[in-house]
């Protein structure tokens, strides 16, 4: 496998977490990951259940899942709020293909219809290690972590995403600020056009900003962002402001 | 409550019109009224015998015997009758004729002032010369003879064509304005004939219903009824609209009296097959009976009004049961019955003359709407269950392209052709197997037990290649002569393959066992700890509607179906009559 941004980059191996009760189509998805990656897979680890889905991932340590939202007949978004809150990505692998724009709103890296094709599946994790772009804007609310409960955040209510480390803090018009799992670097590949990476630590949603004072970016409730060197050509372009 | 009101209101409004038409055909009939009053000859004298000398104005007849006309005794000889007409108050125009109308069981002639004025058979002393006249005669009295003053009329009478005796022979003899007593026929001719229409159409339409509508008793009895009420229209009215010699009389008589018994006995048979009861049959067994012995009343006319009687107020004691009960169309029928018993209390003793046949036309109406409206009751459930039946087929052959089933299928399928090919070409052949029973059964209410058994079996092999898990059905006590509706046992082991357990093979049960006219099918399968009765898109939810919905189908109401859990174990009784209705 081709080295990508994310982790199979940095030299560690892949873990990845496969949740489908059908055990024939876990099969294939193992035999064709294992045959796409190869020498990257540290580990593949199958789940059958809702209930050995959610230990497996409230674990955390993996970085891909393959999600089944239909699970001995059940409807798997359940699971899917949780998937999308933590800082693995999240591939759905649906027989429900209409389920696809929801299942893109809430942040996924990609949707698989039922019956794939090894070739589908290669595409889809070329889109999660970055080979491909993404399509970005079809993200319309984040999930984020509360103790053992995940709420879900419309993203138009996010002003701003500031880096914390190896996660990011979601900044909300009413003041309020949540954790999330995923990286500044992750979140932009799935945000809209709307929200602009303005530093190395800040992402802006440029709906809510007042205007450009120097090297800061004003928001709606006066609050002034550091705007990064590199980031400032781009910026201006984007708010309508020749260069000086 | 505003239904009770609407009746009653509906009732007053019958009943007062009711009356009023009666009072109206009284009017017309008994007296004429033209440019001068009609005459009535009620008080006569009478002598037994025969002289032509009896006909003269002078004659002495002050020893003949006094009677009422309508008491002219039956005897075989000839009768004469004597009485004077005053005509000195009426001022006659000279375009108004004279007339002298004769009414009664006998050969006639008619004498005024001593001329021959009319005449209606040939009166004899014996049967064999006699010629029977008709029973309404009107005579023109010459106007050179019509003047003012006392004038004598003379009848002439033998009747030895009676067949019966009658308690009246003469009916009437009237004097008056001659168009007037020919317009007052006229008029209950018309009436008649109006009502006539009504009945026949009614009748036409009651039967085209028959016809058209699966061949219902109710349309059939309505139809023949209508028939019978314009026959005895016509029998009634035979004497205003043809006219007929007295000797006939008794055939008329006859005629009326059967076809009212006719009318009564249908109107009861049409009342218990529109609003079934278990007692329809002894009532109107009952009623058969006792209209029957009504024939054995002294006077024709107490026999048919008994009759009438009778069937009108069973037929009204029954449509009050059924409106009570709430029986569909019964509040209609309701309202026409009881216009008709109204009009029965109303006047009984002319009622068969005046008032039935315009009660008759609304009772027919009121019937005849509430079994349209039943008509339409009917095709609209009819067409709800064809419906239905379409959305359990549609929903049986849905679950082939539910996305869960149809691309997981189609998934594990793409991996053992490249995984196994033999294993796919398996796996199609029992998809194939499936599909193939699935849409040969899909639009029956009801399968041969093989079939539904096969398929299921044809469902578990094609799942036992997409699951990787083994799936066998176990079958005990059936005779292999049972009948069930298509897919609910396909839908139990659906369900069962749903929510097993992970890792095992899986052995589901299904028992059979046929007792006093019922077979308890008990389906178990074993069942994954979480797994819920009623949970998801594809499993119990929708399958036990659609269950119950093919058992609702096949056997109405009469089956039962339960589901629980028993430890590690999921459990499905079904209990069906053992016959499926035809």
């Amino acid at each position: 496998m081709d080295c990508g941004d994310h982790r199979a980059c940095g030299g560690a191996r892949l873990r990845i977490a496969i949740v489908e009760d059908e055990a024939i189509v876990a099969q294939r998805l193992e035999r064709m990951i294992r045959s796409l990656a190869g020498s990257d897979i540290e580990s593949v680890t199958r789940a059958e259940t809702l209930d050995e889905a959610l230990e497996v991932t409230a674990g955390g340590a993996i970085d891909l899942l393959f999600l089944d939202l239909n699970l001995g007949g059940r409807n798997g978004f359940r699971l899917l709020d949780a998937a999308v809150a933590s800082r693995f990505q999240t591939i759905v692998v649906s027989a429900h293909h209409e389920q696809a724009l929801r299942a893109f709103e809430f942040g996924v890296t990609d949707f698989i219809a039922k019956p794939f094709t090894a070739e589908r599946l290669r595409k889809a994790l070329d889109r999660a290690f970055g080979r491909t772009s993404l399509q970005p804007g079809r993200t319309r609310c984040l999930a984020v972590r509360k103790g053992a409960e995940t709420r879900v955040i419309p993203i138009d209510r996010v002003t701003y995403i500031s880096g914390a480390d190896d996660f990011s803090e979601l900044h909300l018009d009413d003041g309020s600020a949540h954790l999330h799992q995923k990286t500044l670097a992750q979140l932009a590949e799935m945000l809209p056009d709307s929200f602009v990476r303005i530093h190395r630590s800040f992402i802006v949603n440029l709906t809510g900003a007042r205007g450009m004072g120097g090297t800061t970016l004003v928001l709606a409730d006066g609050r002034a962002l550091p705007v990064g060197r590199t980031y400032r050509e781009s910026l201006r372009a984007k708010m309508g402001f020749s260069s000086p | 409550m505003r239904r009770g009101v609407i009746t009653i209101a509906i009732l007053s409004v019958l009943a007062v019109l009711a009356g009023r038409w009666n009072a109206l055909a009284s009017k017309r009939t008994r007296h004429p009224s033209g440019q001068y009053p009609v005459i009535a000859l009620n008080m006569v004298r009478m002598r037994i015998g025969d002289d032509p000398s009896w006909a003269t104005p002078s004659y002495d007849d002050r020893r003949w015997r006094s009677i009422e006309v309508n008491d002219v005794p039956n005897v075989p000889d000839i009768v004469w009758l004597r009485t004077p007409v005053d005509l000195s108050h009426i001022a006659r125009p000279p375009t108004h004729p004279l007339g002298l109308a004769f009414s009664g069981m006998a050969a006639h002639e008619i004498f005024w002032d001593g001329i021959q004025i009319g005449k209606g058979g040939t009166p004899a002393r014996t049967a064999a010369g006699e010629e029977p006249g008709p029973v309404d005669s009107l005579y023109q009295v010459p106007d050179a003879l019509a003047t003012r003053g006392v004038h004598s009329v003379a009848m002439r009478l033998s009747a030895f064509h009676r067949h019966f005796a009658p308690v009246t022979g003469v009916w009437g003899v009237f004097v008056g304005d001659y168009a007037a007593i020919e317009g007052a026929a006229a008029r209950r001719m018309w009436i008649a004939i109006g009502c006539l229409s009504g009945l026949l159409l009614t009748s036409v339409f009651a039967a085209a219903m028959y016809f058209l509508n699966d061949r219902d008793r109710g349309s059939l009895l309505l139809a023949t009824l209508c028939l019978s009420a314009a026959a005895l229209l016509i029998a009634e009215s035979w004497r205003s609209l043809f006219g007929y010699t007295y000797n006939l009389h008794l055939v008329r008589l006859v005629s009326v009296t059967i076809l009212t018994w006719l009318v009564s006995v249908q109107l009861v048979a049409l009342a218990c097959v529109r609003f079934p009861h278990r007692f329809a049959r002894p009532v109107m067994m009952l009623t058969v009976v006792t209209t029957a012995l009504c024939a054995l009343l002294p006077m024709w006319d107490l026999k048919a009004g008994a009759m009438l009687v009778i069937g009108v107020f069973v037929a009204w004691i029954w449509t009050i049961a059924a409106s009570r009960r709430n029986a569909a169309g019964s509040n209609l029928a309701l309202i026409g019955v009881s216009a008709v018993a109204v009009g029965l209390v109303y006047d009984p003793t002319r009622f068969a003359e005046s008032g039935l046949f315009f009660l008759l036309n609304v009772l027919f109406v009121c019937l005849l709407c509430s079994h349209v409206l039943d008509v339409r009751r009917d095709r609209d459930a009819r067409s709800e269950v064809e419906l239905k039946s379409a959305r359990l087929e549609l929903e049986l052959l849905k679950r082939q392209l539910q996305p869960h089933f149809l691309m997981n299928t189609l998934t594990a399928l793409s991996e053992w052709v490249e995984r196994d090919p033999a294993v796919a070409v398996s796996m199609i052949g029992a998809i194939a197997d499936e599909m193939r029973i699935l849409t040969d059964v899909a639009s029956e209410s009801t399968i041969h037990i093989d079939d539904e058994l096969r398929l299921c079996r044809a469902h578990l092999a094609m799942m036992t290649m997409r699951k990787d898990v083994r799936y066998e059905l176990v079958t005990s006590g059936f005779a292999g002569n049972e009948l069930v509706p298509p897919g609910i046992f396909h839908t139990l082991v659906e369900n069962a393959v749903t929510h097993a357990p992970r890792g095992a093979d899986i052995a589901i049960s299904l028992d059979a066992r046929t007792d006093a006219g019922l077979v308890r099918y008990s389906f178990a399968s074993p069942s994954a700890r979480d797994a819920g009765l009623d949970d998801g898109p594809v499993t119990t939810g929708t399958g036990t509607r659609y269950i119950e919905a093919r058992l609702r189908e096949a056997w109405g109401e009469r089956w039962t179906f339960s589901q629980r859990r028993d430890g590690l174990r999921w459990i499905a009784e079904i209990t069906v009559p053992a016959a499926v209705p035809a």
